[in-house]
Formats: C-alpha cells, structure tokens, sequence
C-alpha cells in the first residue's frame, strides 16, 4: 500500500514537471501586414512566429478569403512555405506576397482578409458528441491597390530606342556624304586621267602621226633618191650606149 | 653611394626611434599623449511586441460522457484562452469545420454552424463561421500581459444545438481558435 502510494505521488511529481516544463506556444510579432501593391506589382512581407515553448510546433498555413468588389479582380495571396515546424524557443518566418493585377483594378481599392497558422496536431476527440479544439494565430492582412509604378525601363527603352535611330540616321547621312564626295573626287579623277588619257594619245597620236610623215618624207625622199639614181643610172646608160652606137 | 644610403637609413632609424621616445615619455608625463580611458558601453534593444495562444482544452465534449438528445441544445463548455509570456494584447478569432459522423461510417454532416459560442456562459450564442478563410472575430480580447502579470487569459463559451433526427452515433468536428496582434 505505502509502495503504490509512493509510486502514485512520484507519477504525479513527474507528471507536473513534464507538464511545467515541456510545452507549445504559438505565437507571432505584432503588427497586421499593410500591403500597398501598385497595380501590376507584387509585394512581400515576412511574417514571423514564435514558440515559447520547450517542444517543437508544426503549423499549417491557411491563406486568405479575401472579400469580394463588384467589378474588380481579386489580388492573389501566396505563402512560402505553407507549412513547417518551429523550433522552441525560436522563431520562423513566413513571406506572404501578394499580387494586384492591372485588370479592372483602380488604386485605391482595399481588399481583407485573414491569414492563419494553426497548429498542427494530432489529437482526435473524445468519445461522445465531442470537438477539437485547436490552437493558432492570424494576421488580418490588408491590400491597398497604388498608382502603377513609373518604371525605368519603359523610360530607358523608348530613350535607348530613340538615341539609337538618332545614331542610325547620322551615321546613314555621314555614310551617304562620304559617298557623294567620294563619287564627286572619282568622277573628278576620272575625267581628270580620260583628259590625260586623251592629251596622252593624242600626243601618241601626233607623234606617230609624225612619225608616220617623217618616215613617210624619208621613205619619198628616199624614193625620190632611188628614182633620182634610177634616172642618173638610166641617163648613164643611155648615154653609154649612145656612146657605143656612136 | 652604398655609404650615403647606409647613412640616410640610419638617420631614418634614429628618428622614428627618437619619436617614439617623445611619445612615450609624453605618455608618461602626461605631455599632450595621455591615454584616455572610457569604461561605458551605450546598448540598446528593440523589444518586439509578441502575443502567444495557448488553450486550456484540446477538446469539448457536447453533453458530456453520456451524450445528448437531437433537438436539444447543450450546455456552455468553456475554453480559456491563455496569453503567457506575451507583451502586447490580443484579438481573439474562432472558426469550425462541418461536423461529421457518426463515426465510423459517416454517412450524414451537418454545419458547423450549430456549433454556438459566446464570451458569456449564458446569453444568445452566436453561430461559429464554418469556412476557415472567413474566421470571425469574437471581439473578445486578451490583455496585454505584464512583467508583473505575465499571464492574461479569457474565456470562450460553447454550445451545440443538436438537429432534429439525427442518426445516432459519434460526430465530429475542429474549432480554431486564433490569437492575433
């Protein structure tokens, strides 16, 4: 009797420090995520939970149900990861991002809903018409559609695009320039070396042409010589043979 | 050559050497190079506010052990929501799922919705939203704890309102209960 009252009361001392000194927390930092998403953009921000306690918590991410505006599209909520395990006495955080499409959507517009992390365990209920009662913590987000952001590209590119043709064009007007001049100098040139070429044959000409007269005055002169001796020769022979006749 | 370059490092020698020697006896003496001493640190925290959750039951059992009778509406069990540790105050928001049964082979669900709860024991009980995205928040808040308080807690009331014709058997069903901050 006094060894099961002993063991009794050591069941009860071990009980209560397992139950005062191994437990779960749950817990979060304050402060409700305010996304002001520019149409067309998306936003993140972390979420951090927290266990106080001595033992490991798994946890389940629920995104939310945001409300509905007549006429409008709907942001989309994402959660990385959606499910984990927190270390104890530690903390872990959650990114929430959400995005707000351009489609139908003016800045201004709010959209809400609750983000939850609950627990994730693995108890069942009782016997009986029983439920389950489980523990978690949330964030009512807010998302604020903002004027689209001025973006840098579609300023940069259209400059780019301009300062570009601009370069095209000047290079295109330098190249045809260059041509023209180059087209005027050839032609320049050219009719420069035909004059030459010209000047040249005719002087080629006149010299052969001179050539030509003066061989032609040497070949007369020559003939005239010839025909000259002919005649004397002839003359000579006459006159011998008148001589001989004689 | 070599000589004048031997002669010019020497010089050099000297003097770093002969400075030192100011600055040491400078220190020393308190000549201008006196060594001032500081033996304060500034330090600062940014205490983050935090609220945690933790529940008195991980379970409500509807009309007790002996169960209940279809059409009847149960007693209040009440939940205590307890932030320990915390620093800063809480809202509390609850949601259910449908109820299922009868266990094992489930062949009929009704809402969650005749689940009620209440911050009160007694009074109208208001119906738990039965969709977890749409949680509803009961207004019920814990207070901030303290460093002389550090525990702050509050209750949560619960009913079931039975259908009419129920099969019999067991039925099931999850509450969340959310702290948010």
């Amino acid at each position: 009797m006094k060894q099961l009252s002993k063991i009794s009361i050591s069941f009860i001392l071990v009980s209560l420090f397992l139950f005062s000194f191994s437990y779960a927390q749950l817990g979060e930092v304050a402060g409700q995520p305010h996304f002001n998403v520019s149409l067309g953009s998306s936003q993140t921000i972390s979420v951090t939970l927290v266990n106080e306690g001595s033992t490991p918590i798994n946890f389940r991410t629920y995104l939310p149900n945001l409300n509905q505006i007549a006429n409008t599209t709907t942001p989309t909520v994402t959660a990385y990861p959606m499910n984990g395990t927190i270390k104890p006495h530690s903390d872990f955080n959650v990114n929430v991002t959400t995005y707000v499409p351009y489609n139908k959507n003016k800045p201004g517009l709010t959209w809400q809903g609750i983000l939850q992390f609950v627990e994730v365990s693995n108890l069942s209920s009782s016997s009986g018409t029983g439920a389950t009662v489980v523990a978690g913590v949330a964030k009512i987000v807010t998302i604020t559609a903002a004027q689209p952001k001025s973006n840098i590209l579609t300023l940069i590119i259209p400059i780019i695009i301009i300062i570009l043709i601009i370069i095209i064009a000047i290079y295109l007007i330098t190249k045809s320039k260059r041509n023209h001049n180059k087209s005027k100098v050839q032609t320049t040139s050219t009719s420069r070396a035909t004059k030459r070429k010209n000047t040249v044959s005719v002087k080629n000409k006149s010299s052969t042409n001179k050539r030509k007269s003066k061989a032609k005055t040497t070949s007369k002169k020559k003939s005239t010589k010839t025909s000259k001796n002919r005649s004397k020769t002839k003359a000579t022979k006459s006159k011998k043979s008148k001589a001989k006749r004689s | 050559m070599i000589r004048k370059i031997e002669t010019f490092k020497a010089l050099i020698g000297a003097g770093v050497s002969a400075l030192f020697a100011v600055l040491l006896l400078g220190m020393n003496f308190g000549l201008g190079y006196a060594s001032t001493s500081s033996n304060t640190i500034s330090a600062s925290a940014n205490i983050l506010g935090v609220c945690y959750v933790s529940l008195s039951s991980t379970a409500i059992e509807f009309g007790g052990s002996t169960g209940t009778t279809p059409g009847i509406t149960t007693a209040a069990n009440s939940i205590t929501d307890t932030d320990q540790n915390g620093n800063i105050a809480a809202n509390v928001l609850l949601y259910a799922n449908d109820w299922t049964g009868p266990s094992p082979a489930v062949t009929y669900a009704f809402p969650g919705t005749y689940t009620g709860w209440n911050a009160l024991s007694s009074g109208t009980f208001g119906a738990v939203p039965n969709s977890i995205g749409n949680a509803v928040n009961t207004g019920i808040t814990i207070a901030a704890p303290t460093v002389t308080n550090p525990s702050t807690s509050n209750n949560i009331y619960f009913d079931l309102s039975v259908p009419n014709a129920l099969t019999p058997g067991v039925y099931s069903q999850t509450i969340t209960i959310e702290n948010s901050c």
